[in-house]
C-alpha cells in the first residue's frame, strides 16, 4: 500500500470502519511511513479535542421552556400534514371528476347496448346531448368568426396601405 | 441539573415512547431529559451559538413529538431526531448565509490539552472556531463521528445519505481540520474550504 491509497483510508482506519485485510495494510504502512503517521496523529488530535465540546450543561430552564413550546405547539398542524390533506381533498376531487366523465362516456352506449333506462342514465344522455349541442354551436360562431375576420381583413389592410 | 454527553445516543424505551404518541407530558420530559444533552452539544457544534442551538431544539423536538405517531421503527426514535435536529441546524445555517469568513484571530492558542477553567473556554471557542471552518456537510458527519462516537452506518442512516458518502465526508473534513488548525498554530492563512 502506498501513501496515495493510505490518505484515502486513514479517516476509516482510524474508525476502525475498514475490512481486517485493510486495517493490516493501512497499519503495515504506518509503521514505515513518518508522512502517514503525522497524518494518522492529526485525525487523532481532532478527535480529542472534539471532547472539549462533550460537556453540555442541560439546566431545568431549558427543559422547561421546551416543555411549554411543545404544549402550546403541539396541535397545531404541521405543514407536512396540512399539505397531505390538500392533496388528498384534491385526490376525492380528481376520482369524483374521472367518475362523472365516465359515466357521461358510458351512458349512451349503456342505453344502446342494454335498452337499461333508468333516470341517471337518460338525465347523462340528454345533458350530453345539450353539451353537445353548445359545443356544436360554439364551434360554428367560432368558424364564423374566423370567416368574417378572414373576409372583411384583407380589404382593410389593403385599404391602409 | 448538569449532565454531560453521552459517548453514543441514549436509547429510549419504548413505553415511554409510546406514551409520547399519546401526549404525556412526562414522557417528553423523559426523553427531552435523556436526549437534550447529546443533541445540545450537537446544535452547539453545528451553529456555534447557544441560543442558537436551544431553537433548533425546540423545534427538534415540536416536530419530533408531532410526528412520532408516522414513525413506523420506533426503536430508532435518537436516530430518526438526529435527522430532524440536523434539518433543523441546516435551515438556521441558511438563514445567516451571510456569514462572515473565519479568521484566524478567532483561535485562541494553545488549545490541545487546558488544565483549567480559562484554557477550557479557550480550548472550546477552538474547536468551535475550527468547526465553523468545515462546511455544514462535513460538520453534520464529523460532529455525529467525534462528539457521538455513531458508527459510519448510524450517521447514514440518520443523514439519509450512502455509507460511502459518509466515509468521503469524514475524510475531507478532518483533512481541513488538520490543516485550519495548523494554519491557526502558524496563524498562516486558512485554505479556502467552501
Amino acid at each position: 500500500m502506498d501513501c496515495k491509497v493510505t490518505h484515502r483510508t486513514i479517516s476509516a482506519y482510524a474508525d476502525e470502519e475498514l475490512s481486517l485485510p485493510q486495517m493490516r495494510a493501512v497499519s503495515a504502512h504506518l509503521k514505515a511511513c513518518p508522512d502517514c503517521q503525522e497524518r494518522f496523529r492529526g485525525i487523532k488530535t481532532g478527535g480529542r479535542m472534539m471532547s472539549h465540546l462533550r460537556e453540555a450543561d442541560v439546566d431545568f430552564a431549558l427543559e422547561d421552556r421546551i416543555v411549554a413550546y411543545v404544549a402550546e405547539n403541539i396541535d397545531k398542524q404541521p405543514a407536512v400534514e396540512r399539505i397531505a390533506a390538500q392533496l388528498t381533498d384534491w385526490r376525492v376531487a380528481a376520482a369524483a371528476a374521472v367518475f362523472i366523465a365516465s359515466m357521461l362516456y358510458s351512458a349512451p352506449t349503456l342505453i344502446a347496448h342494454t335498452g337499461y333506462q333508468a333516470p341517471w342514465a337518460r338525465a347523462v344522455v340528454t345533458a350530453k346531448q345539450r353539451v353537445d349541442g353548445a359545443v356544436l354551436a360554439s364551434e360554428n360562431a367560432i368558424s364564423h368568426g374566423a370567416y368574417v375576420l378572414i373576409s372583411y381583413g384583407e380589404p382593410r389592410q389593403a385599404a391602409g396601405r | 441539573m448538569q449532565a454531560s454527553v453521552t459517548r453514543k445516543p441514549p436509547v429510549i424505551a419504548s413505553e415511554v415512547v409510546n406514551a409520547c404518541v399519546e401526549g404525556a407530558e412526562w414522557a417528553w420530559r423523559e426523553i427531552i431529559r435523556e436526549t437534550s444533552p447529546a443533541f445540545l452539544a450537537t446544535a452547539r457544534a453545528m451553529l456555534q451559538d447557544r441560543l442558537a442551538a436551544e431553537d433548533a431544539l425546540q423545534e427538534t423536538y415540536l416536530k419530533a413529538f408531532q410526528n412520532l405517531k408516522h414513525l413506523r421503527d420506533r426503536s430508532r426514535l435518537v436516530p430518526w431526531m438526529y435527522r430532524i435536529l440536523m434539518n433543523e441546524c441546516r435551515m438556521i445555517l441558511r438563514a445567516r448565509r451571510a456569514k462572515p469568513a473565519v479568521s484566524m484571530d478567532e483561535f485562541p492558542l494553545p488549545f490541545e490539552d487546558p488544565t483549567d477553567a480559562t484554557e477550557q473556554m479557550a480550548a472550546q471557542a477552538t474547536v468551535e472556531a475550527l468547526l465553523s471552518a468545515l462546511p455544514a456537510k462535513l460538520r453534520e458527519v464529523f460532529v455525529l463521528r467525534e462528539l457521538h462516537e455513531m458508527e459510519y452506518v448510524e450517521i447514514a442512516r440518520a443523514l439519509r445519505i450512502p455509507v460511502g458518502t459518509v466515509r468521503s465526508r469524514l475524510s475531507r473534513a478532518r483533512e481541513i481540520w488538520t490543516e485550519v488548525g495548523k494554519a491557526a498554530l502558524t496563524h498562516e492563512p486558512a485554505p479556502q474550504t467552501s
